[in-house]
């Protein structure tokens, strides 16, 4: 007879592989292999992560001049007085 | 049947080869040059501007804060705040067949009272004290980067400089990016820096004031980026950053053990941003969805986390409108209050909003159009944001709300060619 715990831990394990189990589609999802020539959704300008350059730099702006954190998504750019 | 099916299938062969060889017809050219510009992360920027084509872009701004309640401001203290016009200007080029150049230039002009420190009230209840002069000043940014192009990914340096009476930045960056798995796969990483300059103002008439300081800033990043489907794509970027030197606000007092005294902040901070992206086309809708989810932590034990998410939706005419939501939540340093009835024996106290506990919650609505003239496509666009801040929007109980939280509307216009 397995003690209490033993049994939680073989419970916890198989909740896990569950889990597992559970997320793998979505993990071979992530492997989706699009040829070049099915990018066309892709490719348009409202995909891109920052459509307008300039509007992402201000906005990082305004939010880090008044807020504690950092934008994020790449190397940092100049500092600021930011009253 | 069975003929066309043959032959279809021919077709893609023969539309493979020739994208392995480099080569092909026009309409395989014309996939691969899109595809080129889908890459996660290349799409940032390339999308937006356009590898084979010059851009020119202007835009303004008008930032304005809403006045301060008088409820919480001390008797007599300014409630007008901060407003700032600015202005935003961006070429970019190939000057070669695998390089590209792009300059940045900002310039904004700020006026107006910011908070100074806080006391208590009769009641006990947090008060603004606002500084006594309207504030006057410019800031001037500059920033050029070149990008050098392969087939395999792609190298950026920039280098930069910030100008203000009172501030000098100079700052520089390197990155790259490596393509895999046919390009369904970036990995993105690079490093950056800064080094700050401050003299403030009237330091000769302020005795908690410094006179001369300044601060270095590293900055260090890695990604991902996968294409998950046709019309979906992810990034994920960890980002780390170590700043040292004067990392105090010099304008800005504290309270403590009744008397303000100057702001005091440690002058070590390493902070930690993790940035998920995804961005999702629905077809049926002709638009785009996006969702971002930022995670923040440093070593002054701030924590914060940020939900963006946005809606493209394409308009006929070469309209599109793009509403947007956000949501920030972050706790406070560990070095920060309102007041403190004792000296904490850090040394270190601020009572800055900015590292006080608090959420905000901003709405935003942009409308752009899209229109050729001869051989240029020209972009106009409008928008407007607003943002509040208060203690109640933040996730965590917080006992007394700083009063100096800000709130504000954002308008801005702008013009974009592409030729």
């Amino acid at each position: 007879m397995r003690r209490p715990a033993a049994r939680d831990r073989a419970q916890r394990a198989r909740r896990l592989t569950a889990l597992l189990l559970a997320l793998a589609p979505l993990a071979l999802g992530a492997c989706a292999n699009i040829k070049p020539w099915e990018r066309d959704v892709l490719a348009r300008e409202e995909m891109a992560f920052d459509p307008d350059p300039l509007e992402a730099a201000r906005r990082n702006h305004v939010y880090f001049s008044k807020e504690a954190s950092l934008p994020g998504g790449s190397a940092g750019g100049g500092g600021c007085g930011c009253n | 049947m069975k003929n066309r099916e043959r032959e279809k299938r021919a077709r893609r062969r023969r539309a493979r080869r020739a994208a392995a060889a480099g080569a092909g017809g026009a309409r395989t050219l014309q996939a691969l040059a899109t595809s080129a510009l889908a890459l996660p992360g290349v799409a940032s920027n390339a999308a937006a501007e356009g590898t084979e084509r010059y851009v020119a872009d202007y835009t303004y701004s008008f930032y304005s804060e809403d006045d301060i309640d008088s409820s919480k401001v001390s008797p007599g203290s300014e409630t007008s705040r901060y407003e700032i016009h600015n202005h935003q200007f961006r070429v970019a080029a190939p000057i070669a067949a695998r390089f590209d150049l792009g300059l940045d230039v900002a310039y904004e002009t700020m006026s107006g009272a910011t908070p100074w420190y806080i006391i208590p009230d009769v009641d006990g209840d947090p008060v603004q004290v606002m500084t006594g002069a309207t504030i006057e000043e410019a800031r001037t940014d500059a920033s050029l980067n070149g990008t050098y192009h392969l087939e395999t990914g792609r190298a950026t340096g920039a280098m930069g400089i910030s100008v203000e009476n009172d501030y000098l930045a100079f700052n520089g960056s390197v990155s790259g990016e490596r393509y895999f798995n046919e390009k369904n796969t970036t990995l993105n990483g690079g490093g950056g820096f800064s080094i700050d300059k401050i003299e403030p103002v009237d330091a000769d008439t302020d005795p908690f004031r410094p006179s001369k300081e300044n601060k270095q800033s590293f900055s260090l990043f890695s990604g991902v980026s996968q294409v998950l489907g046709r019309s979906s794509v992810i990034n994920s970027t960890l980002n780390y950053q170590f700043s040292n030197g004067f990392l105090s606000d010099p304008y800005k007092r504290v309270l403590v053990e009744g008397a303000p005294i100057g702001d005091s902040r440690p002058d070590t901070r390493h902070q930690i941003t993790w940035l998920t992206r995804l961005r999702q086309h629905a077809d049926f809708m002709n638009g785009a969805f996006h969702a971002d989810y930022r995670f923040y932590i440093d070593t002054w034990q701030i924590n914060s986390h940020t939900i963006d998410v946005a809606w493209y939706q394409n308009l006929p005419w070469g309209l599109r409108l793009i509403p947007s939501l956000r949501y920030y939540t972050q706790s406070a340093a560990k070095f920060y209050a309102p007041w403190f009835e004792v000296a904490p024996s850090s040394g270190h106290a601020s009572s800055d909003y900015r590292l006080s506990p608090f959420g905000a919650l901003a709405y935003r609505v942009r409308a752009e159009s899209n229109f050729p003239i001869r051989e240029t496509n020209w972009k106009i666009h409008a928008g407007y944001e607003r943002y509040t801040s208060s203690a109640d929007l933040a996730i965590m109980k917080v006992a007394l709300e700083n009063p100096g939280l800000v709130s504000y509307n954002l308008f801005s216009v702008g013009v974009t060619a592409q030729f």
